[in-house]
């Protein structure tokens, strides 16, 4: 994790996360027994024809976000505006792409409610594709929707 | 882009078919010649009764060479009841009447044939020339001043192997897919030996026996939609010709080739061949064969690709390197999208 | 059935069973004490259990209105509904443990209805339409009513007389604010010559109290509904021979509809009665009602109401088209523009949807008849006009979906050239289906998604775009259609069940990219039995030999697509 880009692939989509971010998701790590989840949006652009997708940002808990070792509520007003500070700042390109959030767990898995808060992020964002991460200890794990449920990209070795 | 796609790019790049600009000089210096042909043999008393291309060129297995030379194969048959008993006597016809009259300076008997190269044209002709009695073919075989123990008209079967290579009648389900899969094999094969062997080799690894043992070992290879899939074709094709026996040990890691023509006269194709031809070829097919995995394994196209062009050469195309985000278009939105309020556990 | 073994079974178990004989029928009897009371189940013998065993609770009339308990007329006996019969699957090999499983059931449902009181009254308001139907006399003509369901006036038609099913042979009731409403015009059309029945009052009720469970009883509800319900005083006054109420309430199962009749006994003009004296004049019986519309029809017959705003441009309306029509019109599609400039004839009438009446016909404008007739809240457009007529890039862009069932590859190639240069963003789904049962397919062009049209069109043994699909199950170049009165008179030969699974396959794909279930371009096919194929010495694809996805939803992308890798 951290020394370069990792990508991400599944079917025609690829993400491609940038070593920045890949380093923040790293010092996140709920690897101490005390350590709340810690979360955030994900910032990004894709490519004309939508099949590349690339994490440029991501933003980490604000004051007025809740946590605890098992859960979080990301509320605080300060995501949206990193997110529209980046849409004008890139021209229209860069935008929000989806949430991260770190599980205590090795190699982590969605719960109902990851599930549910996802579905209701793409409900809000009709007609884009968004991306969902999952910091585990060791792994990390990006999801999409697909028709076929949430499933998870295959990273690229 | 699929591998396959670069496959198909890659044996645009090498194929070779009679209707191919590039074989048009060839072409028609074959018509010529061959009309000639049939004058002179006709003046001889033994008039040409049918004549064929055969090698590689019938069989849809034509590479071109990186020389950039052409051959023609061109049987010429006669009549059994006209054909003199020494058969060296048609293929001296064909040498002095047609062939010197034109010019050729290097026109040569040769034992199964006679041969000539247009040097300016980088053409080179072969012409075995055959009896045919009822459906039999016998070819011609001895050398200018053969005496009778070292001529003769022996059994062939020039048509028959022909259409043992073109023969997809085994293969069930989409065979002319699966026998274009098969060519395409056999011209990857050849390039590959023309590519990794020094010209000498090369010339010992006949073609005519990379095609057979192809056919002998031919695994086709489609995915679920009905997509070819070369790389694991030749792969399997490439392991199943490693352990057919084609190779036999001998002391010191060494190997014999041989490999026997499935018509007649039946004849082992690398008869008199060393065995430092057997050993390298094995050792080169072995070398082919983990490549080709290699390649399977590795999930980066331009990976893949590199490796492939290792194998078969500059022709084998590697893409431009697209993948950072900088050099592709993007998407422009309308909006940033709505963050909201999120929760998880 | 021995019944010893079972009463020793349930003894064993700590019942107190008997067997005895009730009203000369042997009935197997438990007696079971709870907290607040006795319960006697009694169980009529039987050779055969072919269902959970019933037992009926015997000195009904001592516990008053209970839920699922049903008063059985003439013996004071409670019928007990533990669930749905049918669906239990019964160990008959296994008699006592049968009977044991039910008796457990019984027992907590009764003891649950008796002594939870706020329960059971939210259960018997929970079942209150199917108590109603109990009461009502099964003779009696439905009351198809249109109405929103608040207070107001309703005018009350007789059903046609003569006529024994349909719209015609029902009450209708219509209020002012009904007839600007769609399913007004749809149910009036149906039979205009109806005599004025009377009148009537829609009342919703805010305070509903449990149905009766006898008629008798029927007169005492309705007084006691009209003292607790709000009625206004405008209706009160109004004096008549012949009253319909039709009520309307929440109930736990969601707003529920019914209603009452009531008739002055002699002559003369009332007003509704409002105490047992003056009911004395009228005669009062229980109707069922059937509300007409769209937010109660839609869902209840299996449409979605999600589906009722979005509108579909239909090109093609052959066989598979027509099939598609029918059954996206099911699916509660709202508008549907359709397309062909073909006319209906004898040679479809097999395997079209079409009835015969409509030869001759251009079968848009059939179809667009025969949905209107069928589906209530259609709204339906027709256009004789062929695919490439309609390259209109305004006019694409204002539908959700285009559906293409027309069987022309390369009018659906140029077609989707035209999409993609005028960026029109209206998915697209392309279906087709193939010769003599072989099997059929559907392309989902996503514009703005990985996969288009043309992915289907990659040649896979080049990787260049081909001239037909690679989901083919049959070889190109030969020659499938039947010759049988010369030029233009040839057909593939398929057949209406074909026909219609390709439109399935189609149906599936639009109503889940209309729900937005499907956000990815995707292909289905179906695979047929290849034996006619065969027969007749045709070669079928490697797709086909290999495929085993059938109806199921796959990524429509391919990596050597030209357009989607431009």
């Amino acid at each position: 994790m951290g020394d370069e880009n990792a990508i991400f692939k599944n079917g025609g989509i690829s993400l491609n996360i940038s070593k920045d971010a890949l380093a923040v998701w790293k010092n996140h790590r709920q690897i101490n027994a005390r350590d709340h989840e810690k979360f955030g949006v994900i910032i990004g652009s894709c490519s004309e024809i939508k099949d590349e997708y690339w994490v440029e940002s991501i933003t980490t808990p604000f004051p007025n976000d809740r946590s605890t070792r098992y859960s979080f509520l990301l509320r605080d007003r300060n995501h949206q505006k990193a997110v529209d500070l980046a849409f004008v700042e890139s021209g229209g390109t860069s935008i929000y792409l989806g949430t991260w959030h770190t599980h205590p767990e090795l190699i982590p898995t969605p719960s109902l409610i990851d599930k549910m808060d996802w579905l209701s992020c793409i409900g809000k964002n009709p007609g884009r594709q968004l991306f969902f991460v999952i910091v585990g200890t060791k792994e990390i794990r990006v999801f999409v929707r697909t028709s076929f449920g949430f499933t998870k990209l295959i990273m690229e070795s | 882009m699929s591998i396959q796609k670069h496959f198909n790019t890659f044996h645009d790049a090498i194929k070779l078919s009679k209707q191919d600009d590039a074989y048009k000089t060839a072409r028609e210096r074959d018509d010529s010649i061959t009309n000639e042909v049939r004058n002179a043999f006709k003046d001889a008393g033994y008039p040409v009764i049918e004549d064929f291309i055969q090698g590689s060129i019938s069989t849809d297995t034509a590479i071109l060479k990186k020389s950039g030379d052409f051959d023609i194969d061109r049987a010429i048959v006669i009549d059994c009841d006209n054909a003199p008993d020494n058969c060296v006597k048609p293929k001296i016809t064909l040498c002095e009447n047609v062939l010197e009259k034109r010019g050729f300076q290097n026109a040569k008997i040769k034992k199964p044939c006679v041969t000539a190269d247009y040097k300016n044209e980088n053409l080179h002709i072969d012409f075995p020339i055959y009896r045919k009695n009822g459906a039999e073919y016998e070819l011609a075989i001895g050398k200018r001043n053969a005496d009778e123990s070292n001529r003769k008209w022996e059994e062939a079967d020039p048509r028959g192997l022909k259409d043992w290579i073109k023969d997809k009648s085994s293969y069930i389900g989409s065979a002319s897919d699966k026998l274009s899969q098969f060519n395409r094999l056999v011209r990857y094969l050849k390039r590959w030996r023309d590519e990794k062997f020094s010209e000498g080799v090369a010339a010992k690894i006949h073609s005519i026996g990379i095609t057979v043992m192809a056919k002998q070992c031919f695994s086709p290879s489609f995915d679920s939609d009905g997509k070819p899939d070369d790389l694991i074709a030749l792969k399997t094709t490439v392991s199943a010709m490693l352990i057919h026996g084609y190779f036999t040990a001998k002391a010191n890691c060494q190997y014999q080739v041989s490999v026997f023509l499935p018509k007649k006269p039946w004849r082992d194709i690398f008869d008199g061949s060393s065995v430092n031809t057997g050993t390298q070829f094995r050792n080169k097919l072995s070398t082919l064969e983990g490549k080709l995995q290699d390649a399977i394994s590795e999930t980066d196209e331009i990976e893949k690709c590199k490796i492939l062009r290792e194998v078969f050469g500059d022709d084998f195309p590697v893409p431009e390197k697209s993948n950072n985000s900088a050099s592709t278009r993007k998407a422009i939105f309308s909006s940033s999208g709505a963050v909201g309020t999120s929760q998880g556990a | 059935m021995n019944y010893q073994e079972i009463v020793s079974h349930l003894c064993d178990q700590g019942y107190l069973a008997t067997l005895e004989n009730v009203s000369d029928l042997d009935c197997l009897v438990v007696s079971h004490d709870f907290e607040g009371g006795n319960l006697k189940l009694i169980h009529f013998c039987v050779d055969e259990i072919d269902c959970l065993p019933t037992f009926f609770l015997g000195n009904f009339s001592q516990y008053g209105n209970l839920a699922h308990v049903l008063p059985l007329e003439k013996f004071d006996l409670g019928s007990v509904c533990v669930g749905d019969q049918d669906s239990v699957s019964v160990n008959f090999e296994q008699p006592k443990l049968a009977f044991q499983e039910s008796l457990e059931r019984h027992i907590n449902l009764l003891t649950k209805t008796i002594l939870k009181v706020a329960w059971n009254t939210e259960e018997l308001l929970r079942e209150f339409y199917a108590n109603w139907l109990r009461i009502c006399d099964d003779s009696s003509a439905d009351f198809i009513c249109a109405a929103s369901g608040d207070l107001e006036e309703v005018q009350v038609f007789s059903p046609v007389s003569g006529r024994k099913w349909g719209f015609g042979s029902k009450y209708l009731g219509i209020t002012h604010c009904a007839s600007s409403l769609a399913e007004f015009s749809y149910i009036a059309q149906q039979d205009k010559n109806r005599s004025i029945a009377g009148e009537g009052f829609i009342i919703p009720l805010n305070n509903l109290k449990p149905a009766p469970t006898t008629s008798e009883l029927l007169g005492e509800w309705y007084l006691q509904t009209i003292k607790n319900n709000y009625i206004s005083s405008k209706f009160e006054q109004k004096k008549g021979k012949r009253f319909w109420l039709i009520f309307n309430a929440q109930t736990p199962s969601g707003r529920t509809w019914f209603g009452i009749q009531l008739s002055i006994k002699g002559n003369g003009k009332k007003s509704l009665p409002k105490n047992e004296e003056s009911l004395k004049n009228w005669s009062i019986s229980p109707i069922r009602v059937k509300i007409f519309n769209k937010e109660k029809i839609m869902p209840r017959s299996g449409a979605n109401l999600g589906l009722e705003g979005k509108s579909v441009l239909m090109v093609g309306c052959g066989s598979v088209g027509g099939e598609i029509v029918y059954k996206l019109g099911a699916a509660g599609i709202g508008n549907m523009v359709l397309c062909d400039p073909d006319i209906y004839t004898m040679d479809n009438i097999y395997r079209h949807v079409l009835s015969d009446h409509f030869l001759g016909c251009n079968k848009a404008i059939a179809l667009s008849l025969e949905l209107d007739s069928k589906f209530p809240w259609i709204k339906t457009q027709y256009e004789i006009r062929k695919l490439l007529d309609l390259r209109n890039t305004n006019h694409l862009n204002s539908f959700d979906l285009i559906v293409i069932a027309i069987g022309s590859p390369t009018h659906e190639r140029l077609f989707h050239d035209f999409l993609v240069q005028n960026h029109i963003k209206t998915p697209v789904i392309n279906t087709w289906l193939e010769g003599y049962g072989i099997g059929g397919h559907a392309v989902l062009d996503l514009q703005n998604a990985n996969g288009c049209l043309r992915c289907a069109y990659v040649d896979l043994q080049t990787g260049a775009r081909g001239l037909s699909s690679n989901l083919n199950f049959l070889e190109t170049d030969q020659n499938l259609t039947v010759n049988h009165a010369g030029c233009g008179e040839l057909f593939l030969p398929y057949n209406s069940v074909s026909a219609a699974q390709t439109a399935l396959i189609a149906t599936n794909l639009a109503i889940g990219t209309l729900l937005r279930k499907i956000t990815s371009s995707s292909k289905v096919s179906w695979k047929g039995d290849c034996s006619d194929v065969v027969s007749r010495g045709f070669s079928v694809t490697h797709r086909y030999t290999a495929f085993d996805k059938s109806l199921q939803i796959l990524p429509l992308y391919n990596e050597d697509c030209d357009i989607c890798h431009g």
